[in-house]
């Protein structure tokens, strides 16, 4: 029981003295139990021989790659990466958002010449054309009021007649009679 | 490529000189493409991950420390490309490719049908590693690299690669000897 505790123990430090990993001291830790462990130098010899094996394989070159293509897959990339943060790369892209800010300049004082200044010039007819006949008819109502003309459903009263009727106002009339 | 040209190559590639860093590419393709197609395993994942590695590399160049050793932040970057590949791909760890058996029937040379023997055998062996297992041991026991400059590379501490390396061999040490069995029988 106690010796299966000490291999435990010992077993990874084999398989890292067949590559050389150990300390000093625990390389002597393991020589020393070696010496004695039948079962651990059964174990220094497979781990080592198989290590020797995995690494003859693996000496072996992968299968190969497709130079060419891998390139120029590469290049692609990195030609396409340089034009976009090189100098003239980088003065292009000024004038573009330079261009960009300008006709957002452009539509924003377009829209508030049409808009706003534009409200008094473009808009003003429309507005004359709905306001005048309104004034006048404020016009004539104020007429009517000041001489006394009921509205009818006939609507205009012509002007001449609304001056005779003031000129016979019922209060000179009265006082004459 | 000698030192000093390299030096000037370098150099030249770090101020986005496409021309050299075509010429960098050129020189370190088949050190990519090698420890890429250890860990990944197969080609077309690896045709990939070697894109993707020198894609990285240039877009890392210009703020590549030259006081740093270039093929130590060059095994960075295709270990850390192809971990990241075989992370997002898990049923790609796979082993078995039977398309390929068919493949290897029809070269007709001893010595290719050999070296592809041995490179199944790899593969059979290393699908069973996890990613992290598969890192520590293609570094050290494949690319011979020193214990720093593995933790220097996988940004594991000492005791992480020590731990698996550790399990990686033990693994592969009884794999190989189920696979040994089952020839025998
Ligand atoms: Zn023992």
């Amino acid at each position: 029981m106690k010796e299966k505790n000490i291999c435990e123990t010992i077993e990874p430090l084999i398989y890292l003295w067949v590559g050389g990993e150990l300390t000093e001291e625990e390389r002597q830790r393991v020589r020393a139990h070696v010496a004695e462990c039948e079962h651990c130098r059964r174990l220094y010899e497979e781990a080592r021989e198989s290590r020797e094996r995995v690494r003859k394989a693996g000496e072996s070159p992968p299968p190969a790659t497709d130079k060419t293509k891998v390139i120029e897959g590469v290049m692609n990339i990195v030609e396409a990466e340089k034009e976009s943060r090189s100098p003239a790369g980088n003065l292009l892209r000024v004038i573009r958002g330079l261009a960009s800010a300008a006709a957002v300049a452009l539509l924003a004082l377009f829209l508030y010449q049409t808009l706003w200044t534009g409200r008094g010039r473009l808009p003003r007819n429309i507005v004359r054309q709905e306001k005048t006949p309104s004034t006048e008819w404020e016009q004539l109502k104020k007429y009517r009021t000041l001489f006394g003309d009921n509205e009818t459903a006939a609507g205009i009263v012509p002007f001449e007649k609304i001056l005779a009727k003031g000129s016979k106002t019922p209060t000179s009339s009265n006082e004459n009679e | 490529m000698e030192e000093k040209e390299f030096r000037r190559i370098l150099g030249k590639a770090k101020k986005g000189d496409t021309k050299a860093f075509r010429r960098l590419m050129e020189a370190y393709y088949a050190f990519v493409e090698r420890v890429v197609g250890r860990l990944v395993l197969r080609r077309e994942d690896a045709e990939e991950a070697v894109q993707d590695t020198f894609v990285k590399m240039w877009r890392g160049l210009a703020s590549f420390d030259e006081s740093q050793r270039f093929t130590t932040w060059l095994y960075r970057i295709a270990v850390n490309t192809s971990l990241d590949l075989l992370r997002r791909e898990h049923r790609r760890i796979e082993p078995y490719e039977p398309h390929e058996k068919g493949m290897i029937d029809l070269s007709g040379a001893d010595a290719p049908l050999l070296r592809d023997e041995a490179w199944q055998l790899y593969r059979r062996l290393a699908a069973s590693l996890t990613p992290r297992q598969r890192e520590v041991f293609v570094l050290r026991d494949l690319e011979g690299l020193s214990p720093d400059e593995v933790v220097r590379i996988t940004g594991m501490t000492s005791d992480q690669v020590k731990s698996n390396l550790y399990h990686a061999r033990k693994k592969m040490r009884e794999k190989i000897i189920s696979h040994e069995r089952k020839e025998y029988l």
